[in-house]
């Protein structure tokens, strides 16, 4: 019996376990409601109220670059530092995206106040997210830890930005810090000015603003709106626009049910040479309406594509997966 | 693990904070979760004991995970580390017959013992490896970072614990 074979055995075993739903379903509900009842608000101690600005103009994508900043153009290496995160994190909430996604332009923006520094170092825009990375240090008393935990980013989006997801970690001298923020509407904007407000610190609360101006090239080209032939049970899904940005592309599209389907999209898109061109370092939102899915490339108009889309019916657990070919951006 | 893409919209909804969309992509899991725990701590009340920790441990930090695909991945070591939580309390509240080198008591060569069994019998590391290898489908490699040990004990860990489950259940299954 090979390795494939002992691992399908075990799990045809194991699988045989009888699964009392109820009780772990009860278990489950439990532990969120004993998570919530145990979520306190912090401790604050009001130091007095700071506001610190500093205008730290960075351009992301081509041009220009050099004239608005030119520590930008010096191309700023963060592996080390963002290798000694991920060995920190233990490999579990990782904060090395960032730097893989390839976008991020090193920043290193620092502001000090009242022995407290918080260190920008590098964002990333993509036509749909923008992400920064940081650290702060200076005052922490590292051996409160749970009051150290603290750390709070909330309030630092613009109106135009929602947060997505955002995580930060205790260092030996302060805490790492990486948030990821998602455009709000549907149009992208070619700029956006982020300021970073850490509402408190280890109780300690102020604000540090970094305007960060960034700016994406992008060329976005309309879709004739006509359903794909996909011929999939439920619902149909029709083409809106393609943008291509220096780093990544865009497709958006609309599903729409015709019964029963709660959500339905493509879950994978293939190029000829079988590579997977949807980009899920960040994720995606599905669902009903109009979905904004991220692409490692453009796609190329007239070229079919293998993609599988997936239809969760209300009434079903499993979902139903379809392979199509299809020409995803019909030539004009 | 592979996620649907309704899994992936609850883990980011869950991620910004929603309680309900954790709960439910969790209980969408309920059957894979509950034999991760089980062959754990081998009986039932713990394995709800250690679903129910380990939920707890999800919703406060959920807010911090990176890749939305990578969830169930994420949630079963938080499950794996509060099942280890709870088998050394366990172990110290019972008195260990088993000297720590031992692999696997000696049994009753007549007594019938299937694979569950035959687990639960095995000294915490080897069946830990093995779970985690053949269940969890983990390489090696990532074993080793999960346990934080060398990856040649991982694989020490293995061949042991395949032969103590060969000596148990007869024939070439584990061989």
């Amino acid at each position: 019996m090979d390795e494939q074979e002992t691992r399908q055995a075990v799990h045809d075993q194991i699988d045989q376990l009888e699964v009392p739903q109820d009780l772990v379903a009860a278990a489950i509900q439990t532990g969120i409601e004993q998570a919530a009842s145990k979520q306190t608000k912090p401790r604050r101690r009001h130091l007095g109220r700071w506001i610190l600005t500093a205008a730290a103009a960075v351009l992301l994508g081509v041009g220009g670059v050099a004239a608005v900043n030119p520590s930008v153009s010096q191309a700023l290496s963060n592996v080390a530092w963002l290798t000694n995160f991920y060995v920190f994190q233990g490999g579990v909430n990782h904060f090395s995206t960032l730097h893989v996604d390839g976008t991020a332009k090193a920043m290193d923006q620092r502001v000090t106040s009242n022995g407290v520094t918080v260190h920008l170092v590098e964002a990333y825009y993509n036509g749909r997210k923008v992400g920064v990375a940081g650290e702060v240090t200076g005052l922490f008393d590292h051996e409160k830890a749970d009051e150290a935990m603290a750390f709070d980013l909330s309030g630092t989006e613009p109106e135009n930005l929602r947060p997505v997801t955002g995580g930060f970690q205790a260092t030996k001298t302060g805490f790492r810090f990486r948030n990821v923020y998602e455009v709000k509407s549907a149009g992208l904007p070619n700029q956006i000015v982020l300021p970073i407000n850490i509402d408190h610190i280890n109780g300690i609360v102020g604000r540090w603003n970094f305007e960060i101006t960034l700016d994406q090239t992008k060329k976005t080209h309309a879709l004739a709106q006509n359903a794909y032939d996909l011929d999939i049970p439920g619902g149909e899904i029709t083409p809106m626009t393609m943008t291509s940005f220096h780093e990544g592309a865009e497709l958006v599209y609309r599903s729409t049910s015709t019964g029963g389907a709660d959500v339905l999209g493509f879950n994978s898109i293939k190029n000829a040479a079988g590579q997977e061109l949807i980009d899920s370092s960040d994720g995606f939102r599905v669902g009903l309406g109009v979905c904004y899915l991220p692409l490692k490339e453009p796609l190329v108009q007239g070229k079919a594509y293998q993609v599988i889309c997936e239809i969760d019916q209300k009434t079903s657990k499993k979902p139903t997966l379809v392979t199509r070919e299809v020409v995803l951006w019909p030539a004009d | 693990m592979e996620l649907t893409l309704k899994e992936i919209t609850w883990v980011q909804q869950a991620v910004a904070g929603d309680h309900e969309a954790l709960g439910q992509l969790l209980k969408g899991r309920s059957d894979y979760l509950y034999r991760t725990a089980y062959l754990y701590v081998g009986n039932q009340a713990d394995a709800l004991d250690v679903i129910q920790e380990a939920t707890t441990q999800a919703v406060k930090t959920v807010s911090k995970l990176q890749n939305p695909h990578q969830f169930f991945t994420w949630f079963t070591r938080i499950l794996i580390r509060q099942a280890q939580a709870l088998y050394r309390r366990r172990q110290k509240e019972t008195t260990m017959a088993t000297p720590p080198e031992q692999v696997a008591p000696p049994v009753d060569a007549t007594a019938h013992l299937d694979l569950l069994a035959a687990l639960q019998v095995l000294g915490a590391d080897y069946r830990q490896a093995l779970q985690l290898f053949y269940y969890q489908d983990m390489s090696i490699s990532e074993i080793s970072q999960l346990l934080d040990v060398p990856e040649g004990t991982v694989k020490t860990r293995l061949r042991r614990g395949r032969s103590a489950l060969h000596d148990q259940l007869g024939g070439n299954y584990y061989g």
